[in-house]
C-alpha cells in the first residue's frame, strides 16, 4: 500500500494562498489587470490568425473563420473531388487577404508556395482560380526525398503565407521518405507557428486494410489541426451549356476549433465553387 | 514596302556637345575627358563614345556610372532642347507626307512606299531628306539612313554606316546582309542576349538558323518575333503619327486612394497585361501620362518621360511614381487613367559583364518576391523551382496556354 501523502498544515497552506495572491496584485500592478487569469475566466474559444477560404459555410464549419495560419490543415477526397480548386481558393485568399481575388486588387500580394508533387498543375487554371502566378513559387523537387528538407527551407523565413503540399499520397508511398516525414511532422508543426505559415495538405482517403494492416501513415491526420473530407456532388453549368464550377460537399472530420462534430451537431456543408473564365 | 531609318547615333550626346565645345574639342582622345548626362529621373540618359566605352551606359545611376568610369563628368541634359531638336528631326520627315513614327532621340522610320516600290528608287528621296535633315539641325546631328523591306534591316543598314551616308538592301540581299550583322541590334532583354552570347551565337544568321520552336520555349514571343527580324522578315507597318491614338488605361478605386504607393500599385496592376503584350512584341513606351481625378472632380495631370522606349515593370514602376511624386494631389483619388504614350521598337541592348546592374527600377520585393529563395536555395536543391506563365490564355490548345520557367523571373 502506497504510503499516503501528507495533508499540508492549515497555517501553512494559507500562507502560500496569500503569497499567491500578492504576487497577481505585484504582476497585476506592474503589467496591468488581467495579467494572471484563472482557466474558467479564459473565452471558450480563441479564434487563431486564419485564411479564409472564400466559402462562409466552411469558414463557419471550422471553427476559426477560415483555414488556420500556423498549423497543419488537411483536405481529403477522392480524384475529382474538388479538393484542390479549393486549395487554389484558399490560397488566392491567403494572396489577396480579405480582398477580391480575382484581378482587382491594388496592393502586393502575398507570397505562396505549391509543391507539385504529382507535376499536374496548370498555370492557367490557377490563375483562373484567382491566383496571382507572379507571387506563387511551383516547387517541383527533382528527387521525391528532397520533399521533406524543401519544406522546413522554405519555412526559413521566406515569408510564404501559404503552402500547398499536392500530391502527398503519392510522396509517402514509398515507405522511407513516409518514416521521415511523419518523424519531421511534430518539428514541422513548430516551424509553421514560427513562420506564421499555413500548410495545406491534399491527400486521397486510404482504403481501409491499409489500416488493418497498418500500413498506412496516419501521422499527418494526427498532426492536422483541421480536417475536412470533401465529395464532389455534381457540376453546375452556366447559360451556355459550359461546366462552370461544381457542387461539393464539405465533411469536417476534425477541428481544434469546432467541438459541434462531436457533439452530434453540424458538421458538413455544402459547397457551390466556381472557377472565372 | 519601302521603308527608310533615319538614326543619328549618339543624338542627345551631340546634341548636348555643341554647346559645350571643349568636351569634343578635336584634341588627343587620351586628354578628353569622358562625359554622362543625366536626365529628369537621375539616370544616364546618354553618353560620350569614351563613357560608353568603359560602360557608362544610358539607365545607370550616375554613381552606378562613375563605379565603371571613374573620370566620368556628369551634366544635367536639357531636356526641352533635346525635344526641340527631336521635333524638328521629325518635322523634316514629316513635311514629305509620307507616314512617319517616331522612335527614340534621333531615330525615326518614314514609309516611302509611296514614291519607290524598290530601296534602289529611294536613293535620291533619301539623300535629299538626309540634307534637309543636316541643314535643319545641324552638321553635328547629321543622321545615317538605310532602307530597305522591313523595318529591322532598314534600322540594321543605318546602323552600319557612319552618319552622313545611306545603305539600300535590295530584298535579294537582305539575307547577306543581315547574317553578318551582330546580335546585339535586336531589341531583346539584356538576360536574354546573355544567354545567346554565353550560347556562343554572336551574328543574327547564328540566331535564326536555331530551330524556330527552340527560341520560342526559352525565349517566348518576343524571342520567336526577333528570329524571325533575324531572318529578314519583318512585316511591320511604319504607324504614321496620326494613326498613333494611344488607348487609356483606366483605374477605379473601389475606396478613395489617398497613398502613393496604393495608387502606383493599382497603376501598375492595371498596366500589367499591356506592358507584357508591348514586350511581346519588342516595344515600349517613351512617356507615361496620368490623369488624377479627385472625389470632388478636380483633376491633375502627371507624366513622366524616358531616354529610351521601355516596357519592363520595374522602369515603368519608377516612372510611375516619379510621375505621382511630382504633382500635387486633388485629394482623395476615385480614378486615374493611364497612356502609354510614344510607343517605338525597343532600344537593342548591350552586352556587359555584370548585366544586372542595368535594370532600371529597383529590384523590389513586390518585383521579384522570390529572387531570395532562389539565390539562397537554388544552389542546395536545383532546379526546384520554377514560375507558371500564362502566354497565351485564348489558345486553343490548353497545353499553349502557359509555359514553365525554370527558376523564377526576376
Amino acid at each position: 500500500m502506497p504510503p499516503s501523502r501528507p495533508e499540508p498544515r492549515p497555517d501553512k497552506a494559507r500562507t502560500a494562498s496569500q503569497r499567491l495572491e500578492k504576487t497577481i496584485e505585484l504582476l497585476d500592478h506592474r503589467y496591468g489587470p488581467a495579467t494572471i487569469q484563472t482557466a474558467r475566466d479564459l473565452p471558450l474559444s480563441v479564434v487563431p490568425p486564419h485564411i479564409a477560404s472564400g466559402f462562409q459555410a466552411l469558414d463557419a464549419l471550422t471553427g476559426c473563420n477560415g483555414i488556420p495560419v500556423g498549423h497543419v490543415t488537411l483536405l481529403s477526397g477522392r480524384t475529382t473531388s474538388g479538393k484542390l480548386t479549393l486549395a487554389y481558393n484558399i490560397l488566392a485568399h491567403a494572396q489577396h487577404g480579405s480582398r477580391a481575388p480575382r484581378g482587382k486588387s491594388a496592393l502586393t500580394p502575398e507570397s505562396v508556395g505549391i509543391f507539385d508533387l504529382t507535376r499536374s498543375s496548370d498555370p492557367d487554371y490557377i490563375a483562373r482560380c484567382g491566383l496571382d502566378l507572379q507571387h506563387t513559387l511551383f516547387v517541383r523537387p527533382p528527387d521525391p526525398r528532397q520533399a521533406v528538407p524543401l519544406l522546413f527551407d522554405l519555412l526559413q523565413g521566406y515569408g510564404f503565407k501559404a503552402l500547398l503540399v499536392d500530391g502527398l499520397g503519392d510522396l509517402l508511398k514509398t515507405r522511407s521518405i513516409a518514416r521521415s516525414f511523419d518523424t519531421a511532422l511534430p518539428q514541422l508543426a513548430r516551424a509553421l507557428r514560427q513562420a506564421r505559415c499555413a500548410l495545406i495538405c491534399l491527400d486521397e482517403p486510404a482504403p481501409p486494410w491499409l489500416s488493418w494492416l497498418k500500413l498506412g501513415s496516419g501521422a499527418i491526420a494526427h498532426c492536422a489541426s483541421l480536417h475536412v473530407d470533401i465529395k464532389r456532388e455534381s457540376w453546375t453549368a452556366d447559360s451556355d451549356g459550359q461546366i462552370s464550377g461544381y457542387t461539393a460537399h464539405a465533411q469536417l472530420i476534425k477541428s481544434r476549433w469546432n467541438m459541434l462534430g462531436r457533439g452530434g451537431g453540424d458538421d458538413s456543408c455544402t459547397l457551390g465553387v466556381e472557377v472565372g473564365p | 514596302m519601302t521603308i527608310l531609318c533615319a538614326h543619328t547615333p549618339d543624338f542627345l550626346y551631340r546634341l548636348a556637345a555643341r554647346q559645350h565645345a571643349d568636351w569634343d574639342d578635336g584634341s588627343d582622345a587620351r586628354e578628353r575627358r569622358p562625359v554622362v548626362l543625366t536626365g529628369p529621373d537621375d539616370r544616364i540618359w546618354a553618353a560620350s563614345p569614351l563613357a560608353l566605352a568603359a560602360g557608362a551606359l544610358p539607365g545607370l545611376t550616375p554613381r552606378q556610372a562613375r563605379a565603371r568610369c571613374p573620370d566620368a563628368a556628369v551634366h544635367s541634359l536639357d531636356t526641352n532642347e533635346a525635344d526641340a531638336a527631336q521635333a524638328a528631326f521629325i518635322g523634316v520627315l514629316a513635311r514629305t507626307g509620307l507616314p512617319v513614327e517616331p522612335q527614340s532621340y534621333g531615330a525615326a522610320y518614314c514609309d516611302l512606299s509611296a514614291i519607290s516600290r524598290s530601296p534602289g528608287d529611294a536613293r535620291p528621296v533619301c539623300a535629299d531628306l538626309g540634307k534637309q535633315i543636316r541643314a535643319e539641325i545641324g552638321v553635328a546631328l547629321t543622321p545615317a539612313l538605310g532602307v530597305d523591306h522591313g523595318k529591322f534591316t532598314a534600322h540594321a543598314a543605318a546602323r552600319a554606316v557612319p552618319p552622313g551616308r545611306m545603305r539600300l538592301i535590295d530584298r535579294a540581299d537582305e539575307v547577306s546582309f543581315l547574317s553578318t550583322q551582330p546580335l546585339t541590334l535586336l531589341p531583346l532583354p539584356p538576360e536574354h542576349v546573355q544567354q545567346l552570347n554565353w550560347l556562343g551565337l554572336k551574328t543574327l544568321a547564328d540566331f535564326a538558323r536555331l530551330p524556330a520552336s527552340a527560341v520560342a520555349a526559352r525565349f517566348g514571343k518576343a524571342g520567336k518575333l526577333a528570329q524571325q527580324w533575324a531572318r529578314g522578315a519583318d512585316e511591320r507597318p511604319v504607324r504614321a503619327l496620326a494613326q498613333a491614338a494611344p488607348e487609356a488605361v483606366t483605374v477605379e478605386f473601389e475606396t478613395p486612394c489617398a497613398s502613393l504607393d496604393r495608387a502606383r500599385d493599382a497603376i501598375m496592376h492595371a498596366l500589367a497585361p499591356r506592358l507584357r503584350e508591348m514586350a511581346e512584341r519588342l516595344e515600349g513606351c517613351r512617356r507615361i501620362q496620368i490623369e488624377l481625378h479627385g472625389l470632388d472632380s478636380a483633376r491633375a495631370h502627371a507624366q513622366a518621360g524616358f531616354a529610351q522606349p521601355m516596357c519592363a515593370a520595374d522602369d515603368l514602376r519608377a516612372g510611375v511614381s516619379r510621375a505621382l511624386a511630382q504633382r500635387e494631389w486633388p485629394g482623395e483619388l476615385s480614378l486615374a487613367r493611364v497612356l502609354l504614350l510614344d510607343l517605338a521598337e525597343l532600344a537593342p541592348q548591350a552586352l556587359t559583364l555584370f548585366g544586372e546592374t542595368l535594370q532600371m527600377g529597383a529590384a523590389n520585393a513586390s518585383a521579384a518576391p522570390f529572387a531570395r529563395v532562389l539565390n539562397r536555395l537554388g544552389a542546395k536543391h536545383g532546379a526546384a523551382f520554377f514560375q507558371g506563365v500564362v502566354v497565351d490564355p485564348a489558345h486553343p490548345i490548353p497545353e499553349r496556354r502557359t509555359e514553365w520557367r525554370v527558376g523564377v523571373e526576376s
